[in-house]
């Protein structure tokens, strides 16, 4: 087996903290199990005795009475069992829904520049179809194999006890068995994880192109994305028939050595191998127990398969919570007011990509409006995200209140800046919830902020506070969006607010609104805005004007159109066109 | 159970020369197994009559391991020949959902979330793999088991034959009330799990937003409570199992109690042998297997019932094409465009989005649309485009009701760029030209675009790889990376959907102009917020909660108050129509 990858053994010991909290249903299910097996195991001996013992010995009236314990060990061995396969599926489920959440919450926590290279699609895998393998195995398949190994156990004991010659004649065939069922168990488990990687693959295709469908449609892409699709389709159904034949042949195998253990049994019988001769009711017992070996044997190595399909979506699961892209996070804390954000000499690459910002320094005060004007790629938005730390790794300084951001506590800077994205994102769930996001604000401040934004109409049509945005923000249009979002970012009530302007789909009278309403807040706020349009930044205390990555000018806008640089050129040059239109 | 067979007919006829094949290899295997309880028992016998019978028990003995061994290239063999056709039958199933996910239009597929119609493809699509591989192979096994066992028994005993068939038949009923119980609750577990992975996609998808607000908490607070509906669900599924699943074992094991209590007595009277009493119980055993798989089958059935729904309900709608099969062939050349009298509805809205919407474009002018957000210009577009189609005779091309041409067709003749830039996860150069390799056209369409700097910027130049949904890219290079693709492809109609504001001003006016110098030139409408990007179009279009207020050329409507005028002002005196963009 290959090092690289983590036996299932390792995989399911990982699984340990999450199985713990349910301790006790996992305790009944292990008492449940001995009783269960011990029931089963002295059934195929009952019948021995009733043979040998009563019907060669005409013995009718004990016949009955053992006919009789039969059943009670029967009925008996089917509730022990119940017990044990309920305890043991509640604890199970229990288990995964853990696991889901921790899945969940690590996902969140993870840095943007994980999701920028992870497609959301195969994210989504991992908390739902994966998990959901592991809770299919666990509750459907997998979960009787401890009960499966005691019967096995308990059935070699009850073989031993009555004839351990016999006995010995059967277990000659396990290693054979062993063997066999571990190479192809290997096979398997490579293939099953072929099996997931194109499924992943194929999905997240899909899921690509059916959420972008307008696209694919007017620019009449169907028959590329169509080849494309059965490119993939192809792999995936490849893998899959090959891991059929596999699972197929382990179980014929497991199938036809029965049958060659009872041939072994009637020559044993005959005396033929020892010279020993045996009764009819060992015998009959004998193929009862292997009969019954074989069946658990044999849904074992189903199991066994089901359990490599868990092993593979474990070891995905586990993957992705290994996944340590963080954005690290100091302790320190801060005091309620803001004094300043210093930014100082920041540098910045994505990856090992070349810098988008170099040696920007600025200085926001409280109430002060400072603006990041500059050609897309200029690195204006880039400083936007590294003021949130949605990116790691800056050169240089920024500092809130004196203290360097990177080491702030996660919810110390939150509570101090506030965003506004340039892309909108609602979720399905109440208005409320979108624009509180869970943080506890009072109605009123939902109701001050959406008045600020002229978002109020758009709530009441969508049923006020407690009325539904739909899955991808089916039901609120672009500009919508912005004005809540908008709402949002104002009602999180922080003293610092960076602006990442989104104009490009809102008209001029919807920005109107939202800019009377920045203008209202920004008296009381300290402002750093991510400006696409001049008009919002006329009156901005200090304006920085930024080419690839470098500051090339700076001040007030009176100082700048002074100046005569680049700002002036292109203050100059609109002030013209608009005197020609 | 129509749906089953229709989707037999379509999908699993066209592999009757595997299925054959399969049932033979099934009848060989049952016929095998329940053979070698018979060679076992006149082992058991011969036992009985000491060294006398050894040579039959070594003949019995050779003949049961010759058969073991015999059975398992045949029964690899029989699964295989029915599980394969399962697995190619998944893979045309999912390929032609897909291509008829393709071809539905945005209105229709907008009756579920993306997120239910990908689990069509994946998931549902899977249960029919189920029922043309598992259950195809469940239901012949069953039927030839039955048959095969049943034979074998009744020729040993009728009696003990016709006792044994009662504790199972009971099993096998009550088992159809759970798998009833089970279909529900399934049902009821896929309704949970949509809304659990509803909720986890748009985290993921807004994964920016809940990490600036710090909202993790509340966000993994909401998913654990989808998360605790789902572990109830499955609770459900699982007493129902737990209780119910075994209870044809139960039934075998009453059996054997049967066997003993009234097989017993017999076989001490020498009605039978008790080799034949030790088969008896080899062969009741081997019912439960099939018998089990018939249940499951049952329920596969059943809950397969629920994905044919799901899955048929798409593929077997007909796109809403109103031009038929044979439709028009939109002009050649750039066509005028008329609008009359248009009023539109979504098909899931309770509102009229466009009333009486009247408008008209020269062939080869240009139409400027502008207006309030919500005032229904991306509608507009998007009826013209046919991604939804207008009401009859409202829409008219050169004269010819656009509902008329054959869509593909007309796709091919126009373009639209939409607002919302969505960008797949390929290569800058893929989603420009979508395939096709015509080098001199990208550099043409990056330089149009204005993306050229930004392109030679990137690590690998438009090789590089964008992320999903264009996440590396900045909102504006994304937008004019959309703008690209759709300059890319000739057209006699160019709609543009608020694209303009993606670029600068001096990038804006070079575009104008370059549209305008093209030969020959498309008719053009444009929605923009800059009066700059509008003001040399023919005629300009104020809309206003979906009804068109004003219109007229740039100097008519800033001659006379309205919103034009109002708009117009409004960005000459703060400089807005002159951004800085990015």
């Amino acid at each position: 087996m290959a090092d690289e990858t983590p036996s299932t053994t390792a995989l399911l010991r990982r699984l340990l903290p999450y199985v713990r909290y349910d301790a006790p249903l996992y305790i009944v299910a292990l008492l449940a199990a001995p009783i269960g097996t011990a029931l089963v195991v002295v059934q195929p001996w009952l019948l021995k005795t009733a043979i040998d013992d009563h019907i060669q010995k005409n013995d009718a009236e004990g016949l009955i009475t053992l006919a009789w314990a039969y059943l009670v060990a029967v009925v008996l061995g089917f509730v022990a069992e119940a017990v044990y396969n309920l305890a043991l599926s509640y604890g199970a489920m229990r288990t995964i829904s853990r696991v889901r959440r921790a899945v969940y919450r690590h996902t969140l926590t993870l840095a943007r520049s994980y999701f920028d290279r992870v497609p959301t699609g195969r994210l989504l895998t991992r908390v739902t179809s994966d998990i959901e393998a592991l809770g299919e195995t666990l509750t459907a398949g997998a979960i009787t194999i401890i009960l499966d190994v005691l019967l096995v156990l308990g059935i070699i004991a009850a073989m031993l006890w009555l004839d351990p010659w016999l006995t010995a004649v059967m277990l000659v065939l396990s290693p054979v068995l062993a063997v066999v069922v571990d190479g192809i168990r290997r096979v398997l488990r490579k293939l099953y994880q072929e099996v997931r990687t194109s499924l992943a693959s194929l999905n997240a295709y899909m899921a690509e192109r059916i959420t972008g469908l307008g696209v694919v449609q007017l620019y009449r892409d169907e028959a590329r994305v169509t080849a494309a699709f059965d490119e993939r389709l192809a792999i995936f159904r490849d893998a899959t028939i090959k891991t059929n034949f596999w699972d197929a042949l382990l179980f014929a195998i497991v199938d036809g050595l029965s049958s060659i253990c009872m041939a072994l049994m009637l020559w044993y019988g005959s005396g033929g191998l020892f010279g020993e001769a045996v009764t009819a009711g060992l015998l009959a017992a004998f193929i009862e127990y292997v009969g019954r070996l074989f069946q658990p044997i044999r849904e074992f190595s189903q199991k066994l398969a089901v359990i490599q399909r868990a092993a593979a979506a474990l070891e995905k699961i586990f993957g992705l919570l290994d996944e340590d892209e963080h954005i690290a996070w100091g302790d320190a804390t801060l005091a309620d007011d803001v004094e300043s954000l210093v930014v100082d000499d920041l540098s910045f690459a994505y990856g090992d990509g070349p810098d988008v910002l170099q040696g920007v320094s600025l200085t926001l005060r409280p109430g002060q409006v400072v603006a990041l004007v500059g050609r897309t790629g200029s690195g204006k938005s880039t400083l936007g995200k590294l003021l949130q730390r949605s990116y790691q790794g800056y050169r240089g300084s920024i500092r809130l209140n004196g203290v360097e951001l990177r080491d702030l506590r996660p919810e110390t800077l939150h509570r101090f800046v506030g965003v506004v994205q340039q892309d909108v994102q609602l979720f399905p769930g109440s208005v409320r919830f979108n624009l509180t996001l869970g943080a506890d604000i009072p109605d009123a401040v939902l109701e001050e902020s959406l008045d600020l934004c002229r978002a109020t109409d758009s709530v009441i049509r969508l049923g006020g506070l407690d009325g539904r945005i739909r899955h991808e923000g089916a039901n609120v249009s672009v500009g919508e969006g912005q004005l809540l979002s908008f709402a949002r970012t104002l009602a999180a009530r922080t003293p610092i607010v960076v602006l990442d302007e989104a104009t490009a789909s809102v008209d001029s009278l919807t920005e109107a609104r939202i800019q009377a309403a920045t203008d209202a807040i920004l008296a009381r706020r300290t402002v750093l805005v991510i400006a696409h349009r001049l008009s919002t930044i006329m009156d901005a205390d200090e304006i920085l004007v930024l080419d690839a990555g470098r500051v090339i000018e700076r001040g007030t806008h009176a100082d700048l159109v002074l100046a005569g640089g680049p700002y002036a050129a292109l203050f100059e040059s609109q002030f013209h066109d608009h005197e020609s239109a | 159970m129509t749906l089953v067979l229709r989707f037999a007919r379509r999908y699993m006829v066209p592999f009757w020369h595997w299925y054959l094949a399969g049932i033979v290899f099934l009848v060989l295997t049952n016929w095998i197994s329940v053979t070698i309880p018979l060679y076992v028992a006149e082992g058991i016998d011969a036992i009985a009559q000491g060294e006398a019978g050894r040579p039959v028990i070594v003949s019995s003995a050779l003949w049961v391991a010759g058969l073991g061994v015999l059975v398992i290239g045949i029964r690899t063999a029989s699964r295989l020949l029915f599980f394969t056709p399962g697995r190619l039958v998944e893979a045309n199933v999912k390929h032609d959902l897909f291509v008829r996910i393709l071809e539905h239009q945005p209105g229709f597929l907008s009756n579920w979330p993306t997120g239910d119609l990908i689990s069509r493809v994946s998931s549902d699509v899977g249960m029919l793999r189920l029922l043309a591989g598992f259950t195809a192979l469940g239901v012949f096994n069953t039927i030839s088991a039955l048959a095969l066992t049943g034979s074998q028994m009744l020729r040993i005993s009728p009696f003990l034959a016709g006792l044994a068939a009662l504790p199972l038949l009971f099993s096998f009923l009550v088992i159809q009330v759970f798998m009833r119980e089970l279909h529900r609750v399934t049902q009821e577990l896929q309704q949970v799990a949509g809304e659990l992975s509803d909720h986890a996609l748009s985290s993921y998808q807004g994964i920016a937003t809940i990490q600036t607000f710090g909202a993790e908490d509340a966000f993994e607070e909401a998913f654990e409570k989808h998360n605790q509906a789902y572990l109830l669900a499955t609770l459900k599924r699982a007493n129902l199992r737990t209780v119910f699943g075994p209870i044809l074992t139960l039934g075998a094991a009453v059996n054997v109690f049967l066997l003993l209590r009234y097989g017993g007595p017999m076989a001490m009277n020498g009605e039978l042998t008790v080799g034949e009493l030790v088969a008896f119980v080899t062969l009741v055993a081997y019912l439960t297997g099939p018998l089990r798989g018939m249940s499951f089958i049952i329920a596969l059935v059943k809950q397969s019932q629920a994905s044919l729904e799901r899955i048929d309900v798409v593929l077997y709608a007909e796109p809403d094409r109103p031009e038929g099969p044979s439709g028009e062939a939109p002009p050649t050349h750039p066509p005028a465009i008329e609008v009359h009298d248009l009023s539109f509805r979504y098909p899931d809205g309770d509102h009229d989005v466009l009333h009486g919407v009247s408008l008209s474009v020269p062939a080869g002018g240009t139409l400027g649309i502008v207006g309030p957000t919500g005032s229904g210009k991306t509608t507009l577009l998007r009826v013209l485009a046919r991604l939804y189609n207008p009401p009859p005779g409202t829409v008219r091309v050169d004269g010819h009701d656009v509902r008329g041409f054959d869509l593909d067709a007309w796709r091919d003749a126009m373009t639209l760029v939409p607002q919302r830039a969505y960008l797949f996860s390929e290569s800058v150069r893929s989603n420009i030209l979508l395939g096709a390799d015509d080098d001199a056209k990208l550099r043409r369409v990056l330089t149009l675009a204005a993306l050229d700097v930004d392109v030679a910027a990137l690590r690998d130049g438009v090789e590089t790889q964008v992320g999903e949904a264009g996440v590396t890219l900045s909102g504006g290079q994304r937008q004019r990376t959309a703008l690209a693709r759709g300059l890319a492809r000739g057209q006699v109609v160019l709609m543009l959907d608020d694209v303009l504001s993606a670029v600068d001003h001096r990038t804006e006016q070079q575009l104008v102009d370059a549209l305008k110098s093209r030969s020959p030139r498309p008719t053009t409408v444009i929605v923009a917020h800059r009066v700059s990007a509008l003001q040399h179009a023919d005629v300009i279009a104020v809309m206003e909660g979906g009804r068109v207020v004003d219109s007229g050329t740039h100097a008519e409507l800033v001659a006379r108050p309205g919103l034009y005028r109002e708009i117009w002002r409004r960005q000459t005196e703060t400089g807005e129509s002159e951004g800085v963009h990015g």
